[in-house]
């Protein structure tokens, strides 16, 4: 199984050139009032939707550079 | 006993990577020896692997590196490109690096004392790839497109080779330049030379390498 991710640097590449770095999650919770439930479901809890989600994404074998972008993993194709 | 002490000269400086071929002439340059030609290697067209990890390289960061002028050299607009000035090559590598090869014979500069520049020469190999028939060679090791016509030479490439991550310029179609992590030079040179035989590759001396980047190969 393989598919090309868009590097904003180098363009389309293999994705084996990357090493994936999650759903984007949003900014972290207020730590003020966070439960313990809430901050488990920000640090660790995944939906694993069949739909485009935003992901992060590390170019390791190329410039180097994490970048965003959104993927289908229904279909493991970029969404643009 | 350090390498002055017993008042000649010595190497003490070591290549990532050695041939197997013997040189015809050497040089001590800096610390390193240097194989200007090896022997045997008069009269073959290409394709030649050479050796240049001596040469000296850079690498410089700036969040706003695209309005600096590192060792007073244009940094190149788009990611990708590349600016020769002389001796020297500047490599856009993103958003907030660049690097820098001294490739050519003309003076080479210290180290710049801004705290954005870091001396590269150590830590990787550089290789050449020099002559007829190095596409055929490069294609057996690589997926990317390093002769894509619609860029304009030299530009540069970054990613796996042999699955090694390689920071790739290409000056022409008959001469291209790499940089790898030291670590892989020796075993990703004898992997190139047992993988490019079948097209001819074989070892060569700088010289070789300098003759063609000196023919403004780069700007064809």
């Amino acid at each position: 199984m393989t598919f090309r991710l868009t590097c904003p640097v180098c363009g389309k590449r293999d994705v084996y050139e990357f090493t994936f770095g999650g759903q984007e999650r949003g900014p972290r919770p207020e730590q003020d009032g966070l439960s313990a439930e809430e901050h488990f479901r920000w640090t660790q809890f995944r939906l694993i939707p069949n739909e485009p989600q935003e992901e992060w994404w590390y170019h390791g074998q190329g410039c180097g550079v994490w970048f965003r972008t959104t993927r289908d993993p229904g279909t493991n194709r970029e969404v643009r | 006993m350090t390498p002055q002490a017993s008042g000649r000269p010595r190497a003490f400086r070591r290549s990532p990577c050695s041939f197997d071929s013997k040189p015809a002439e050497t040089e001590l340059r800096g610390g390193w020896t240097v194989v200007l030609r090896y022997e045997g290697e008069d009269g073959h067209p290409g394709p030649r692997l050479v050796d240049l990890s001596h040469r000296r390289r850079w690498d410089f960061q700036d969040s706003g590196v695209a309005a600096l002028r590192p060792m007073g050299l244009a940094v190149p607009e788009r990611f990708g490109e590349v600016g020769a000035h002389g001796p020297l090559v500047i490599n856009r590598m993103n958003r907030t690096q660049v690097a820098i090869w001294h490739l050519g014979t003309g003076p080479l500069p210290d180290t710049p004392e801004e705290t954005g520049f870091t001396e590269t020469t150590d830590g990787h190999c550089l290789l050449a790839f020099v002559g007829d028939g190095v596409p055929e060679v490069l294609e057996h090791l690589t997926a990317l497109d390093l002769f894509d016509p619609a860029r304009a030479a030299p530009f540069l490439t970054q990613g796996p080779v042999l699955h090694v991550p390689c920071q790739v310029v290409t000056f022409a179609p008959d001469l291209v330049v790499m940089t790898l992590a030291r670590g892989y030079g020796k075993t990703f040179a004898e992997a190139v030379l047992a993988s490019g035989a079948i097209a001819g590759l074989r070892p060569g001396g700088e010289r070789v390498f300098q003759r063609a980047f000196a023919e403004g190969k780069r700007f064809s």
